[in-house]
C-alpha cells in the first residue's frame, strides 16, 4: 500500500499524519487522479474534448467575433448556407452559427455546472445525514428520496416549469433542487459503510463529536464517489436542460442554449438547413459521450459502487 | 407425503402473501408523498391564475367569484384534504386549460393514457429480449471482440439523448432511405386496446418510437445482464453442473440462464421513470399524442390540475410497475423473501 493510499484510507497510525489519521491536502488526490486518468486512454481523449469544449466557448470569442446580441433579418444574413463569412452558416435570425454554438454553449454549461452544484450539496448533504444517523430518521428521509425517485425526472421538471415558468435562475434552481434524489441515496450508501469503519470508532473513542467525524473522517473518503457522482450529475444537468430546450422549453430569447439551437435546427431541417443541425448535435452528444466516459472511468478505478446513473 | 407438499405451499403462499402486504403499504406511502408534492407545487405558484385565464378586461369581482367557485381560496390544508378526498373517490379534479376548462380531468387525460402505456410495454418487451441475447453472449464470449464492441457501441447509445436519437432516426430512416413514416397518424378511437391495433396494423408508423425507446432501454440492460451471467457462471451450483458433466448448453440455460435473468426484473421496475420521460421526448418528436405530448401541452397552457395528475399517473404506474417487480422476484426467488425480512 503507497504512501497516497494510506492517507486517502485515513486509516493508519503513520507518525506523520495528523491526530486520528485525518486527511490532509489535496495534492495527493490529484496525483491519484491524473494517475487514473492516464491509464485510461478513452478518458484521456474525453478529458482533452471536455477542455476543447470549454476553451472553445469561453476563449473562442475572443478570437472569433460575431454579433449574438442583434438579430439581422435581411435575405443576406438569415438561413445563410456555410460560406463567406459565415463559416457554418446562419440561423433563421440571422445569428452566425459558430458564434451561436459558443454563446449557447456558454448558457449550457454554466447553468450545468451550477445546477450539479446545487444537486451534488444537497445530495451529499443529505445522503451522508441520513446514512450516518441511521434508524428511524434515515428511513423517513429516504422514503421521501423513494417517493421523489419514482416521479419520472422529465414530467416533473415540465410541472415545476407549468408553475413557475422559466428563467435562468429558475431553470438551475429547478434542475438542482430536483436533481439530487439520486445521488443522495449513493451519498447515503457511502455513509453507512463508513460510519463503522474503525478509523471513526478510534475518534469516537478519542471523544470526537459528530459534527467532526462527518467532516473530517467521513466527507474527505468520499471525494471519489463524489467526484464521479459529479461528473454525471454534470452530464445529467447539462441533457435535463437540452431536452428541456428541445421540448421549446429551454433559455427564452435573446440568450439561448444548444437545446433551443437544436429545435430550432430541427423545424428547419426539412427544408435542407442541414448545418443548423448537425454542427450543435454533434457538439453535444460528444460532450455528454465524453463526460460518460470520464465518469465511467472514475467509477472502474475508485471502485465506485454506482447502482444507477 | 402429499399432505405434507399441501400444506408446506400453504405456508410458502403466506410467506409470499405476507411480503406483498407489506410492499403494497410501502407503495401507499410512496404514494402519499407524491401526491403531497404533487398538491403542495401548485399551491407555490406565484401570480394569480384566475387572472390569466380571465384576461385583464375581466372585473375583480369575476375572479373573486371564479376562484371562490375552484375552492382556490381556501386555506392550504382544507384544500389539501378535499383534493385527498377527490382522489379516494377516482376524481382528479377539473381542468384549468383554456380549452378543456372545468372539464374532469380524468376526461380530458383519459384517451391520452393507454397510448403511452402500449408505447412503454412494447419497448420494454423489446428491450429485455434483444439486451438478454446481447448481454448473455458478452458475458460467455467474455473480453472478445464481440464483446469490446458491444460494450462500446452500448455505451454510446447509453449516453445518447431520447430526442437526438430520434430526431437522428427520423433524419436517417426516414428523410434519406424512407423506409417508415417520419409521424404517427393521430388515432381515431379511444378505447384501451385501440393503441395495440393501430400498432398491429401499420407496424412501419411505430418502428421508429419502438426503436427509440427500446434503444434507451438496451443501455443499461444489456450492462446489467453482462454483469449478471458473469456472477452467476462463477457460482458453485454451476460448477457443481460442469462438474457431474451437464453440456455447456445445459449449464447455461438450465442452471445460470434463470438465476442471471432474475435480478433483470427488479432493474425492469426501476428503469420505468427513464422509460417514461423518453416516452414523453419520443411521442413530442413524432407527434404521438399521449401523455408525454398532453404534458408538453399542458405545460405550455400552464393548466396546472393536468399536469400534476398526469405526474401522478406516471408516478402510480411506476410504483405499482416496482411493487409488481418485487413481489414477482419474492414469489420466484425465495432468498429475497427471506433477506427482506428485517
Amino acid at each position: 500500500m503507497s504512501t497516497q493510499e494510506i492517507l486517502i484510507d485515513g486509516a493508519s497510525n503513520e507518525p506523520h499524519l495528523a491526530d486520528g489519521g485525518e486527511v490532509r491536502g489535496g495534492e495527493t488526490m490529484i496525483r491519484q487522479m491524473l494517475r487514473v486518468f492516464s491509464a485510461n486512454r478513452l478518458a484521456v481523449i474525453s478529458m482533452a474534448y471536455v477542455i476543447g469544449v470549454l476553451l472553445f466557448c469561453y476563449i473562442g470569442p475572443f478570437f472569433y467575433h460575431s454579433n449574438q446580441t442583434d438579430a439581422s433579418l435581411s435575405y443576406q444574413t438569415i438561413n445563410m448556407p456555410p460560406g463567406r463569412g459565415f463559416p457554418l452558416g446562419t440561423d433563421y435570425l440571422g445569428f452566425d452559427i459558430l458564434g451561436r454554438l459558443m454563446f449557447a454553449g456558454r448558457s449550457s454549461l454554466e447553468l450545468g455546472f451550477l445546477a450539479a452544484v446545487i444537486s451534488m450539496v444537497i445530495g451529499v448533504g443529505y445522503g451522508i445525514f441520513a446514512g450516518y444517523r441511521g434508524g428511524a430518521i434515515d428511513s423517513i428521509m429516504m422514503r421521501f428520496v423513494d417517493a421523489m425517485l419514482s416521479i419520472p425526472g422529465l414530467f416533473l421538471l415540465l410541472a415545476v416549469i407549468a408553475l413557475f415558468g422559466r428563467s435562468k435562475t429558475l431553470l438551475i434552481l429547478v434542475l438542482g433542487l430536483f436533481g439530487w434524489f439520486g445521488d443522495a441515496r449513493l451519498m447515503r450508501a457511502e455513509a453507512i459503510s463508513l460510519r463503522d469503519r474503525e478509523f471513526v470508532q478510534a475518534v469516537r473513542s478519542m471523544g470526537g463529536g459528530s459534527g467532526r467525524i462527518i467532516w473530517r473522517h467521513i466527507l474527505p473518503n468520499t471525494v471519489s464517489t463524489m467526484v464521479t457522482v459529479g461528473t454525471f450529475a454534470m452530464a445529467g444537468s447539462i441533457l435535463a436542460l437540452t431536452s428541456l430546450g428541445f421540448l421549446g422549453l429551454g433559455i427564452p430569447l435573446p440568450d439561448t442554449d444548444w437545446g433551443t439551437m437544436i429545435q430550432m435546427g430541427t423545424n428547419n431541417f426539412q427544408v435542407g438547413y442541414w448545418w443548423q443541425t448537425y454542427p450543435v448535435c454533434l457538439l453535444f452528444l460528444l460532450l455528454i459521450v465524453s463526460f460518460n466516459f470520464i465518469g465511467d472511468a472514475m467509477r472502474d478505478a475508485f471502485e465506485v459502487r454506482l447502482r444507477e446513473r | 407425503m402429499a399432505q405434507n407438499q399441501t400444506s408446506r405451499f400453504a405456508c410458502y403462499c403466506f410467506v409470499v402473501l405476507n411480503y406483498s402486504i407489506r410492499r403494497f403499504f410501502q407503495g401507499l406511502l410512496v404514494l402519499l408523498v407524491v401526491s403531497f408534492v404533487t398538491f403542495l407545487l401548485p399551491a407555490l405558484m406565484p401570480g394569480n391564475i384566475a387572472r390569466a385565464l380571465l384576461g385583464n378586461h375581466a372585473t375583480q369581482a369575476a375572479v373573486n367569484q371564479f376562484v371562490h367557485e375552484r375552492g382556490l381560496d381556501q386555506p392550504f390544508v382544507v384544500q389539501y384534504w378535499h383534493y385527498m378526498v377527490n382522489l379516494v373517490h377516482g376524481n382528479l379534479g377539473t381542468s384549468l386549460g383554456a380549452v378543456t376548462l372545468d372539464q374532469p380531468v380524468a376526461q380530458v387525460i383519459g384517451p391520452y393514457i393507454p397510448r403511452t402505456l402500449w408505447l412503454v410495454s412494447g419497448s420494454l418487451v423489446f428491450s429485455v429480449v434483444i439486451s438478454v441475447l446481447i448481454g448473455m453472449f458478452q458475458g460467455i464470449k467474455r473480453n472478445s471482440l464481440f464483446d469490446h464492441t458491444m460494450t462500446f457501441i452500448i455505451f454510446v447509445l447509453f449516453s445518447f439523448p431520447a430526442f437526438l436519437f430520434s430526431m437522428l432516426s427520423i433524419i436517417f430512416f426516414s428523410l434519406t432511405l424512407h423506409w417508415f413514416p417520419p409521424s404517427i397518424d393521430s388515432p381515431t378511437a379511444n378505447g384501451f386496446w385501440s393503441p395495440l391495433q393501430q400498432m398491429i396494423s401499420s407496424p412501419a408508423q411505430f418502428a421508429l418510437p419502438l426503436m427509440t425507446l427500446t434503444v434507451l432501454g438496451i443501455g443499461g440492460l444489456t450492462r446489467f445482464m453482462r454483469g449478471s451471467i458473469l456472477d452467476t457462471m462463477v457460482q458453485d451450483y454451476v460448477r457443481t453442473a460442469r462438474a457431474k458433466g451437464c453440456s455447456p448448453n445445459r449449464v447455461l440455460f438450465r442452471h445460470a440462464f434463470r438465476n442471471a435473468v432474475m435480478p433483470l426484473i427488479t432493474i425492469l421496475g426501476l428503469s420505468l421513470p427513464g422509460l417514461f420521460g423518453g416516452a414523453l421526448i419520443t411521442e413530442q418528436v413524432f407527434n404521438y399524442p399521449g401523455m408525454g405530448q398532453l404534458t408538453v401541452q399542458a405545460t405550455n397552457g400552464r393548466d396546472v390540475p393536468v399536469v400534476m395528475a398526469l405526474t401522478l399517473i406516471v408516478t402510480v404506474t411506476t410504483v405499482l410497475g416496482n411493487m409488481l417487480a418485487d413481489i414477482g422476484i419474492a414469489f420466484a426467488d425465495p432468498r429475497i423473501r427471506l433477506s427482506g425480512r428485517r
